[in-house]
């Protein structure tokens, strides 16, 4: 067995664990639902049959029991109650422990999982069968047989011809004949139809006949019986009853491509595909009066016609639905993800940004040489080149919802572990960002989950008393917002303590204003090193060691968290982060005789400055922009730039959050596709930039880090803000730092 | 086909003999109507009958049908090899029993 197939095998059991896990917990609240408990089963059927394709036999051993249950459950001997689905959800996890002790190759189980499987295969059997059933034992009340009510055995054929048969030279007889030679055959004429005999048109055949068939034969060998006879006969040949069971393994065993019921059908058996065709024909036949007649309400399905013309019986077409369904929902999970080696979707990215950078500095060629027919090519290679880096990077588009749903557990598991009851909340579950993004927000998000939890949401008995109810509640947000996605947790909890985190921020001997610095600030502290304002630490959280890594992860990622909160009706965290860490779509600004790129997403406006608020700004680092107070940046100042100044000077305003600022520039030189490339080491550490860029010229341009640039313009003008405040003292103190909210 | 009849007492005594096929079969119809026209007991011998087809095979099922609406006797006496094949992949061996020579004589 190779490695790839054990790869697979891993990522398809994960991906069915992961399957298990989410309907399981849909089935906590919607125990009526069929279909989840069908996906269980399933989910659980498929891990024990690739299990045992692989020879791990710990896990087709314990699976197997699991399975049984599930199966109880499925048929209904069994109710769903919410000790089942603890102990439901205990046996996927040691499912999950198996799977990977087995592909670990690991076969031999440590005393301790042994135990565990132990003891839950005990917790499971009250929900056993007391007699053990035989899996899939053929359901006799199943048997759709309207006009017959014996219990067929063997094969049963139909057969009704047509009057003019045996003018035609056909003898019904032969037929007969012919099926004695092949096994045994029992008969029942029906003659029912006969006129009377002053009547009769002697060379009609007015008998029709139903066999009893036992033989060791398939659907298309009796089929062929009827060969030359099929298009003046009415025949139907169904499949013996013991064979249902075969007829349903075939259908599970079928390959996997997607294929109609009625192919499945006509594979394995069931029904031939002469029987086939003839339903088709009906059904379209049907489909076009119910057209014509303008109802569309009716609704022909193959598998009820095939039923009612007593081709199939309604077990094998069940089983064959079931396996039709679940080819689609694999197509459908197979449309949301694809399997590509991240690293080749990398060096793609890599590749586009290549282009990129190729087409500009072409662009730029094609421009100097003024070529009207050049340019116009170009342009429409740098369309195409749009649209590539747009396909390219949306590749790696992945929703967040699979991350959002993974925290159900999470939130069940905590709950029960703190004795609150917490309820949680989804929203915007479709929105897309980077993998890369993706992969990484995981960890932090584990952390502003549980620390909601745990210190945001009250005891039931608290949330009593302050009058909420007593479920908790958290919520999952995600959103996106000027070139930014952002995911909010927000808890309906008791919210952050101003006098609590300034204490404890004291007690820790940080430097903290406590009058003047706003609750923003206040509770920005929380995310310094080792802060923790709880005094018991639980194992959730509380060691202090959560939220300072939350902030550095996420700055990592070009990212910032924000902290909003109301005492006593809750917190939200709200983490922004770039959508993609690869290709933006930038604006080239020229400062002195350097270029910098600004995120476009991030700009809000571009103003000029006139000559009187040149001066205004030449004293001071904020300026009125329609009433409002806009903190700014000179970029030249910022970078040291030594280069003659010019006489124009423009501000960009950016945004980032709520935030906004200005960068003053001397050019606004236009949109730019930047493909950022990352630092060197050594540069790495630089404040203010995020990565850079080579232009078409060849040249490389600094790409701007626009939140850290926003936060610093902010504190500049804050200072200035302040000390002119401090020298003006009739200047009420609560005007501090309006640029803050 | 070969359809000799002797009628004796209102009793019909019909002896086929040969092919009883969908060639046949609109003459063995007339013979037949003829024959229980004729008489109440109609005694079909088909001792002699090389081959039967369906056609002819339900003509007998018909005759016993129009002999039993109109209170008439209706009897196979004797088949043939080749009849009594018919009747078994038909299933209906014992379907002209009914008309036993008890309930007749």
């Amino acid at each position: 067995m190779g490695d790839s197939a054990v790869e697979s095998f891993e990522h398809e059991a994960s991906e069915l664990l992961n399957l298990m896990e989410e309907s399981l917990l849909r089935l906590e609240n919607e125990p009526d639902d069929d279909t989840l408990i069908n996906a269980i089963f399933r989910a659980a059927h498929t891990i024990k049959g690739t299990g045992g394709v692989f020879g791990f036999d710990n896990i087709v051993e314990f699976t197997h029991i699991v399975e049984n249950v599930l199966d109880r459950v499925r048929v209904g001997d069994t109710q769903i109650e919410s000790n089942l689905i603890a102990v439901l959800l205990s046996c996927r996890d040691h499912m999950g422990v198996l799977v990977q002790l087995a592909i670990n190759g690991d076969q031999e189980l440590s005393d301790e999982i042994r135990q565990e499987g132990v003891s839950l295969i005990t917790q499971l059997s009250p929900f056993l069968d007391p007699h053990a059933t035989i899996a899939g034992q053929a359901d006799d009340s199943n048997l759709i047989d309207k006009g017959h009510s014996e219990v067929f055995d063997n094969w049963h054929i139909s057969m009704h011809f047509d009057r003019e048969v045996l003018q035609n030279g056909m003898d019904p007889i032969s037929f007969i004949r012919y099926l004695r030679r092949m096994g045994e055959v029992s008969v029942t004429t029906l003659y029912g139809e006969l006129p009377s005999l002053k009547i009769t048109e002697p060379e009609h055949c007015y008998l029709s006949f139903e066999v009893n068939f036992e033989g060791e034969v398939d659907c298309q060998q009796l089929e062929s019986v009827f060969e030359f006879v099929k298009e003046m006969s009415d025949i139907h040949i169904l499949p013996p009853t013991s064979k249902y069971d075969l007829f349903a393994e075939m259908i599970e065993q079928l390959p996997d491509e997607e294929m109609r019921l009625s192919e499945i059908l006509v594979k394995c058996g069931a029904v031939t595909d002469a029987e086939l065709q003839e339903v088709l024909l009906k059904q379209s036949q049907l489909l076009s009066d119910v057209l014509s007649q303008a109802s569309g309400e009716m609704e022909i399905k193959i598998g009820q016609l095939l039923v009612d013309k007593h081709v199939v019986k309604q077990s094998v077409v069940d089983a064959a639905l079931a396996k039709q369904e679940r080819i689609m929902d694999q197509t459908k999970s197979a449309n949301r993800v694809i399997r590509v080696d991240a690293s080749k979707l990398d060096k793609l990215i890599n590749l586009v940004g290549e282009l990129v950078i190729a087409g500009a500095s072409s662009n730029l060629l094609a421009h100097k040489l003024g070529d009207e027919k050049l340019l116009e090519s170009m342009s429409s290679v740098g369309r195409l080149v749009d649209d590539i880096r747009d396909n390219a990077l949306n590749l790696r588009m992945v929703q967040i919802g699979e991350t959002f749903t993974r925290f159900q557990r999470v939130v069940r598991d905590v709950s029960k572990e703190l004795g609150k009851s917490i309820k949680l909340e989804i929203s915007g579950a479709d929105t897309e960002l980077d993998k890369t993004v993706v992969e990484r927000i995981g960890d932090p998000l584990m952390h502003l989950v549980r620390n909601s939890m745990d210190h945001g949401i009250e005891s039931a008995d608290e949330r009593r008393i302050a009058g909420k109810s007593e479920q908790g509640i958290l919520k999952l947000n995600a959103f996106h917002d000027s070139g930014s996605i952002v995911i909010e947790v927000t808890d309906d909890g008791r919210g952050l303590s101003r006098e609590k985190i300034l204490a404890k921020a004291k007690e820790r001997g940080m430097n903290v204003d406590e009058v003047n610095m706003s609750d923003n600030d206040v509770y920005h502290l929380i995310f310094e090193a080792g802060f923790s304002t709880v005094e018991q630490v639980t194992n959730l959280s509380g060691r202090g060691v959560g939220m300072d890594v939350v902030r550095r992860n996420i700055e990592a990622l070009r990212g910032a968290v924000d902290i909003d909160s109301k005492l006593g009706e809750g917190t939200t965290v709200s983490i922004r982060l770039p959508l993609t860490l690869a290709i933006i779509d930038g604006f080239l600004v020229g400062v002195g005789g350097s270029s910098y790129v600004i995120p476009l997403d991030t700009i809000h406006e571009c103003i000029e400055l006139n000559a009187e608020e040149q001066k205004e700004v030449a004293v001071q680092s904020y300026i009125n922009l329609r009433g409002e107070v806009l903190p700014f940046l000179r970029l030249r100042e910022f970078f040291n730039d030594r280069n003659s100044e010019v006489n124009r000077e423009n501000i960009v305003v950016v945004q980032f959050g709520n935030q906004k600022a200005g960068f003053v520039v001397d050019e606004l030189l236009g949109e730019f596709q930047t493909v950022i490339k990352p630092m060197g080491k050594i540069l790495q550490k630089l404040k203010g930039i995020s990565g850079a860029t080579i232009l078409g010229t060849g040249d490389v341009a600094v790409i701007l880090d626009v939140p850290n640039l926003v936060q610093r313009a902010t504190e500049q003008a804050e200072k200035m803000y302040g000390r002119m405040h401090r020298a003006d003292s009739s200047k009420p103190s609560n005007d501090e730092a309006p640029i803050l909210h | 086909m070969q359809f000799n009849v002797e009628i004796k007492d209102d009793v019909c005594d019909a002896v086929v003999e040969g092919e009883l096929t969908i060639y046949h079969v609109n003459e063995f119809k007339k013979e037949l109507e003829e024959a229980i026209k004729q008489a109440s007991h109609v005694n079909l011998n088909l001792a002699s009958v090389s081959e039967i087809d369906t056609s002819c095979f339900q003509l007998l099922i018909q005759a016993q049908t129009n002999c039993l609406e109109n209170d008439k006797k209706f009897k196979l006496v004797s088949v043939s090899p080749a009849v009594k094949e018919v009747m078994e992949i038909f299933g209906l061996e014992r379907h002209f029993d009914d008309f036993d020579n008890r309930a007749i004589n």
